[in-house]
């Protein structure tokens, strides 16, 4: 019994080895995600049309967000034997508990903002009422690294969902990038599900996370060079 | 012929703006842009809001004409970089 709910605190386990690896590819997204930001809010300055701007917020959000998961792997992870290390919601400090609050905040956040863009809707009420659904859920749930997953599967789940749709709605290799991209990354937080039990979880998922950040940079490279073109 | 997005549209207004600076008549607008009045109307608000366009009333009092602004023409010289920016990640009506 005492190991269920030791579990359940769990927010995931990650192999030694792949510590470093893993601070390298946080980076790696928060950077890329700062860029996608950055040149979003480039373009909301000349046009000032809100999608755009919510999407850059988005993305700033979400690049803030790894920012802190890495700075939880540099110092808040504790070894729990067999070369396996843990990231657990009990074993926290102050400072630990600020960052995974933070960590767990913008992330879902981000997302969130991410779906509001792709609403086209200008009700602000639709922006902040399921933030705060969102953060209640997580805050009052017994076990919050299960709901931050679910919550956070079900908002890329909904992105997933708007590039199939606008893939389909016109097929081109830029479009199709960004379905894909949105997929792995998916497909990642699917995996990452699964990182309180098994630490290759972790590994994988955080890897199929990296490629789908990866393919996001690619086609935020063909924009900018086709762009250029008159 | 493609149902033309909100982005399109702007573009096409701020083209026609350009080509006749300082001199074009809302009603000029309305023929060359293919919106119904009520529509051209809105874009023109919301383009004079964002600062894409200036509107200039006439000395006599009798009508108005619109002129380019420095941002309009940023938008123009930027817009293959916005469309493909807006298309890409889904962000286009």
């Amino acid at each position: 019994m005492y190991y269920i709910s030791a579990k359940m605190v769990q927010v995931y386990l990650i192999p030694q080895w792949f510590v470093a690896t893993s601070i390298l590819m946080e980076l790696v997204v928060t950077l890329i995600s700062f860029a996608i930001s950055y040149f979003a809010w480039k373009i909301y300055r000349i046009t000032k049309e809100r999608e755009i701007k919510f999407f850059s917020i988005g993305f700033l959000s979400i690049a803030i967000a790894y920012l802190m998961w890495s700075l939880l792997n540099l110092v808040m992870l504790t070894d729990i034997g067999g070369d396996i290390r843990s990231l657990a919601v009990t074993r926290v400090n102050y400072l630990g508990a600020g960052l995974l609050a933070a960590y767990f905040a913008l992330f879902i956040a981000g997302w969130y903002t991410l779906n509001y863009a792709s609403f086209r809707t200008k009700s602000i009420r639709a922006f902040i009422l399921p933030i705060i659904i969102g953060f209640i859920a997580i805050y009052i749930s017994v076990n919050k690294a299960t709901a931050f997953y679910l919550v956070s599967l079900a908002l890329i789940f909904f992105m997933v969902a708007h590039y199939y749709v606008e893939y389909f709605r016109r097929k081109n290799a830029r479009r199709f990038l960004t379905f894909a991209s949105f997929l792995l990354i998916f497909i990642s937080r699917a995996e990452l599900f699964f990182s309180p039990n098994s630490y290759l979880h972790y590994a994988v998922g955080h890897s199929v996370e990296l490629i789908g950040y990866v393919l996001l940079l690619i086609n935020l490279f063909i924009i900018l060079k086709n762009g250029q073109k008159k | 012929m493609a149902r033309r997005n909100r982005l399109e549209i702007i573009h096409d207004i701020l083209q026609l703006v350009k080509q006749k600076s300082g001199r074009i008549k809302p009603t000029h607008i309305l023929y060359k842009s293919n919106l119904s009045y009520s529509m051209m109307g809105d874009y023109m608000e919301e383009l004079i809001g964002k600062g894409l366009v200036k509107e200039i009333m006439l000395v006599n009092g009798k009508g108005r004409t619109y002129e380019i602004t420095k941002k309009g023409n940023e938008y123009l010289s930027k817009y293959k970089l916005i469309s493909e920016f807006t298309d890409s990640f889904g962000l286009s009506e």
